[in-house]
């Protein structure tokens, strides 16, 4: 037991060392949750312009559009530069006011906000049969799910994508660390110590674990502090948090056992954990993604891990709510620690 | 530069080249990652062209205004199918209990209840922020309509937007490749501090040739490396995945202008540290930041405003700006001329910098 906590602690004091791993730890997810979640977070400001020349009703048109909330209206004389604008999603959508009074909507059809551009659109423009000044319409919006009472923090989901994302790409990169130990000789020395192959392959992905559960912790402090996340059910969030820390764990300690080099760890890591963490759903919302691509998405850890969060988040699930995400994540997380520790094993016998 | 030390410089850029080429990693990172990375985002967020929008419609009131609205809903739901492919699709759904158990199951992606007197409740599921948006744009309008009164919405044509909207494909193609430049050019510095630990270059200098040619030579091969990784990811895409760059003359140049500024950048980052680790470090951390600012991972369709603003003081910023306006807008060579002026100035003075900084940090 001794051996193998001395293996975790040296692993950990090794990891404190890498600049790389403490910069995608803790600056990166959190600059990446302030700029998606403006994204994606119930922040954003849809751009509408009206194209014509200045006239009452033009004039009108752009205050309607700034009067609603996360519309940003705005002039443009010309309607060929408007459509350029258009093209690059510079702007969502456009309005042209014709020469016989009439209303044209412009929209890029190659982006989902377009649809609730021309709703917007169509709001504003019925809007000029009003007086100037006349109050909004009353609507309420609810979120569904038995906490529909309960405000959600507009970073709740990019939190929790940030979570499953950064998690695994610290895990996948610290795991130059195991080459270099590994071509240096120090883990084939420490064979020569009364510590087993086993020892010292529990010591290591003890080390990749807490690694994993400071980095996930981290996020979702931060998140629940600073940005009002409100994640749910503290058991079903322990347990999410307990079983993605041993998916990470065990995917570093197997990249660090089966590649040759710390330069390739360092080149292959990054995209293959950007690549699996899009596939998931951490980067763009799965909702956008094609059936085929939906069925790809399932087959990485990240999908469920997040599955999991979303339904302890936004539907107030507890633990026994999230079996299923819990016992793949289960899965994984034996799956990849047993197939590191064989690899580990091979390479050191 | 005289012709010995030009001659020592190719010699240097060749001889890296070579070795580059037969590292697997080098490999990986100029070809191979750009190229699943812009396929994986692509093919994500091309989608979007046929993406459709279940909403569903309650008549929780049972009046003639609630029944009259979603009567309404639906008519127009007919209407739209014929003018556009993949939109908003309304269903009548029986209760609001429904509704929010088909939005949990996702059958539907938000609904909307019209109670008896026009009080109107939008049901979204914050999971699912795009469905949420149009159902919330479309209670609003309905709100609108019933607030002035008008029994038919004011007459809003709809006109084709024309030419080639942004190909997703190419912008993410262009952005992935742009931010693993920052891994492939910037191994010019790491490899002048390896080669100071390694005591290689002692060695070289032996010989009749200086730091300048060497530093040089590497940041040569490292660019070349760089500008034929964008070139596959471009032509790869191109010729599997339909994606459409832009002008091929258009394309080249800003190949080159993005290459000199991030590789500008990362040899001056590089120049800054005293260990090979440290670079890597430095460059990993930069090159992100920037990428991340310059929108390479926000799809194009929602970035937001301040973003798209920072995003110009980014030289991956600035790239995606020029491939955009190849890609979107068929811009020529003469509109690319500010945003090609604007990268080889990043390139000239970082990477002038840069190299004098280089120079310093390996003086043995």
């Amino acid at each position: 037991m001794r051996s193998i906590s001395a293996f975790t602690l040296a692993a950990l004091k090794q990891q404190a060392r890498d600049r790389t791993s403490i910069f995608f730890m803790i600056v990166l997810p959190i600059a990446i949750m302030v700029i998606i979640g403006t994204t994606f977070g119930g922040a954003t400001e849809t751009e509408i312009l009206v194209v014509g020349d200045p006239s009452t009703e033009t004039d009108r048109l752009v205050s309607e559009l700034n009067a609603l909330d996360g519309i940003v209206g705005s002039r443009e004389p010309d309607e060929e530069a408007a459509r350029s604008q258009l093209r690059r999603f510079d702007a969502e959508a456009a309005i042209v006011a014709e020469a016989d009074g009439s209303w044209t909507f412009i929209g890029n059809e190659s982006s989902d906000g377009s649809l609730a551009a021309r709703a917007i659109a169509q709001r504003a423009i019925d809007r000029l049969v009003l007086p100037p000044g006349s109050p909004q319409p009353v609507v309420d919006v609810r979120d569904i799910g038995e906490n529909r009472f309960i405000a959600q923090s507009p970073f709740s989901l990019t939190a929790a994508q940030n979570l499953v994302l950064f998690t695994f790409i610290t895990a996948l990169t610290a795991g130059g660390i195991i080459v270099r130990a590994r071509r240096s000789g120090v883990l084939r020395r420490a064979l020569s110590t009364p510590a087993g192959v086993g020892a010292i392959t529990i010591g290591l992905a003890g080390s990749w674990f807490v690694l994993a559960l400071v980095q996930s912790l981290l996020i979702y402090l931060v998140g629940a502090l600073a940005f009002d996340v409100n994640w749910g059910d503290p058991f079903g969030s322990v347990v999410l948090l307990i079983l993605f820390a041993l998916v990470g764990s065990g995917a570093g300690v197997l990249v660090g056992a089966l590649f040759p080099s710390e330069d390739q760890v360092n080149s292959i890591g990054p995209p293959l954990a950007l690549i699996l963490a899009a596939l998931g759903g951490c980067m763009v919302p799965t909702e956008v993604f094609p059936d085929f691509l939906l069925t790809v998405s399932r087959l990485t850890p990240h999908h469920w891990a997040l599955e999991g969060w979303k339904d302890l988040i936004f539907d107030r699930e507890s633990l026994s709510g999230i079996g299923t995400e819990v016992a793949v994540l289960a899965g994984y997380a034996l799956s990849l620690l047993g197939l590191a520790s064989a690899a580990l094993r091979r390479q050191l016998n | 530069m005289n012709a010995l030390s030009a001659h020592a410089m190719f010699t240097v850029a060749t001889t890296e080249l070579r070795r580059r080429l037969r590292s697997r990693s080098a490999l990986v990172t100029a070809f191979l990652a750009p190229l699943g990375l812009a396929v994986v985002f692509g093919t994500m967020l091309s989608n979007t062209e046929a993406s459709t929008f279940d909403i569903g419609i309650v008549d929780a009131g049972g009046s003639a205004l609630s029944a009259g609205v979603t009567d309404e809903l639906v008519s127009f739901d007919e209407q739209a199918s014929d003018e556009q492919e993949g939109s908003i699709v309304f269903t009548v759904v029986g209760s609001e209990a429904l509704a929010e158990e088909q939005i949990d199951d996702g059958t539907i992606g938000a609904a909307i209840v019209v109670g008896a007197t026009g009080e109107i409740l939008v049901l979204k599921s914050p999971d699912r922020p795009i469905s949420a948006q149009v159902g919330e744009s479309i209670g609003y309008s309905i709100g609108g309509s019933l607030q002035t009164g008008l029994t038919e919405p004011t007459p809003l044509a709809t006109a084709p937007l024309g030419g080639r909207p942004l190909n997703v494909m190419a912008y993410y193609g262009a952005s992935m490749a742009g931010l693993l430049l920052f891994f492939t050019v910037g191994t010019a510095a790491r490899s002048m501090l390896e080669d100071r630990d390694n005591s290689t270059l002692p060695r070289m200098l032996s010989g009749p040739t200086n730091v300048g040619s060497i530093l040089s030579g590497k940041v040569l091969a490292a660019a070349t490396l760089g500008a034929l990784g964008f070139v596959v990811v471009w032509i790869i895409t191109t010729a599997a995945f339909g994606a459409t760059w832009g002008s091929p003359a258009g394309v080249i140049l800003m190949i080159i202008g993005t290459v000199a500024a991030i590789g500008g950048v990362s040899l001056f980052i590089g120049g800054l540290t005293r260990t090979p680790q440290q670079a890597e470090s430095a460059q990993s951390v930069v090159g992100f930041m920037l990428a991340l600012i310059g929108g390479a991972f926000v799809p194009p369709t929602d970035t937001p405003a301040t973003l798209r603003t920072l995003s110009r003081f980014s030289p991956n910023g600035l790239s995606l700006q020029g491939f955009s306006a190849l890609n979107a807008d068929n811009a020529g060579i003469r509109d690319l001329f500010p945003t090609l002026v604007g990268l080889v100035v990043f390139g000239l003075v970082f990477g002038g910098v840069g190299l004098q900084l280089s120079k310093r940090s390996v003086q043995i």
